[in-house]
């Protein structure tokens, strides 16, 4: 009796907090995402918001050790295609209401990557752009080549999307 | 056309084809040599390499260190704490005094001693020969500095501040060296920045393992040198004239 009690208590308290807790998400600002270039991104923008993290680290191991330099899901591509001029014309992905950190500050999650990479896109950006995606599914289809064993789970037959694990 | 004429003909046209049947695997060879496609791994069908000629190489000239700095994104400060991957030695023989100059950067060993110090396997060697950090798992202990024979590899002390270049990631914590220009070895180039650059075209790049190639030419025909040769780490990089 008196748990049931509680729970009715418990949930209208619940139902009285809701209308703040949805004003409280209203003060965040939402991210501003400008357009990239070109049509559509390599993948469909819901699974790049999701998964895009999971794409690139597999991307730079297969750089790293295979020399493998395809260019849909690295992060050279992103940069060249997503990097909007900043206040004194230099193209960038970093800055406040350009592409990476305006979500990555919204979502509160840091962001590493530029630590080391450059956050500019490479001198011929528009030549290589790659944003007229020539085959958007599959992504690496094969098998891996042998090399290094850092990463046996990608030696199999396995897809991108089927490395990263995703439910679309 | 008469019946001769139709011999003829078959005769010319056979001979087109079988000579086409052996030039190309001839030109196959040739491309598969010297560039794969993008999403071909590296292989150990090749070992990128560099012979270094001393005789050749000019005291006081540092157009490859140079060229190394301006491709890579280097300072060109030569401070204790400042990244180098090449660095310009001068050597003197003291009984003689005969005096060398030569370029000393990772000897992308077959068996390095970094990559067997490496606490987290971020020294390695790729499939084709070259040494390299993975800055993504270096975590800047620099155990593989102490090993180095050649003093090759340096740690960044201080943040780049996104001066780095869009094809060659660096960073603050991490150890890094002489990558034999794998960006331009990936993109097919056939050639580093240092060998590009030398005046006197004392570095030669190529694949130790192509017989056709001009380095493995000249090791077959001249006699050449490693450094520190006694630790039998069979380097990539050699030297003539030492």
């Amino acid at each position: 009796m008196l748990a049931s009690w509680f729970k009715s208590a418990a949930l209208g308290l619940m139902v009285a907090l809701l209308p703040l807790a949805q004003a409280g998400a209203g003060d965040v600002p939402k991210p501003v995402i400008q357009k990239g270039e070109g049509d559509k991104c390599v993948e469909d923008t819901d699974y790049m918001r999701r998964n895009h993290m999971k794409l690139l680290n597999h991307h730079r191991d297969k750089t790293m050790h295979d020399g493998i330099r395809t260019k849909q899901h690295s992060l050279k591509g992103c940069i060249d295609c997503h990097a909007t001029p900043n206040a004194s014309g230099q193209k960038t992905v970093l800055g406040k209401d350009h592409f990476c950190q305006s979500c990555h500050s919204y979502a509160a999650v840091s962001v590493d990557c530029f630590q080391c990479h450059s956050s500019k896109p490479s001198g011929n950006a528009a030549a290589q752009s790659i944003m007229p995606a020539q085959s958007t599914q599959g992504g690496t289809a094969g098998p891996r080549p042998q090399g290094h064993a850092r990463l046996p789970l990608i030696n199999s037959n396995l897809t991108v999307k089927g490395v990263a694990g995703v439910i679309k | 056309m008469n019946q001769f004429e139709q011999y003829r003909r078959r005769f010319i046209g056979g001979a087109l084809a079988a000579t086409g049947a052996v030039m190309a695997p001839g030109v196959m060879l040739m491309q598969v040599a010297h560039s794969r496609a993008p999403e071909e791994g590296v292989s150990s069908k090749h070992r990128w390499g560099l012979l270094i000629d001393s005789s050749k190489c000019a005291t006081g000239c540092n157009d490859c260190v140079t060229a190394c700095n301006t491709e890579n994104g280097l300072s060109g400060e030569t401070g204790l704490q400042d990244p180098q991957w090449i660095r310009k030695i001068e050597l003197t023989n003291n009984n003689t005094g005969a005096t060398h100059s030569l370029p000393m950067m990772c000897q992308h060993c077959e068996h390095p001693p970094c990559v067997d110090v490496c606490p987290t396997g971020a020294s390695f060697k790729r499939a084709d020969g070259i040494v390299l950090v993975d800055r993504h798992i270096c975590i800047g202990c620099r155990y593989c500095m102490m090993a180095c024979p050649y003093k090759a590899r340096s740690l960044v002390h201080e943040d780049l501040n996104d001066t780095q270049l869009a094809h060659m990631p660096r960073g603050k914590g991490c150890v890094e060296s002489c990558t034999l220009c794998m960006h331009k070895v990936d993109r097919g180039d056939g050639t580093t920045a240092c060998a590009e650059a030398c005046p006197e075209k004392a570095i030669v790049f190529g694949d130790l393992n192509d017989p056709s190639c001009e380095i493995a030419q000249r090791l077959a025909t001249y006699a050449s040198k490693e450094v520190r040769a006694d630790l039998g780490l069979n380097t990539g990089v050699r030297y003539t004239g030492i």
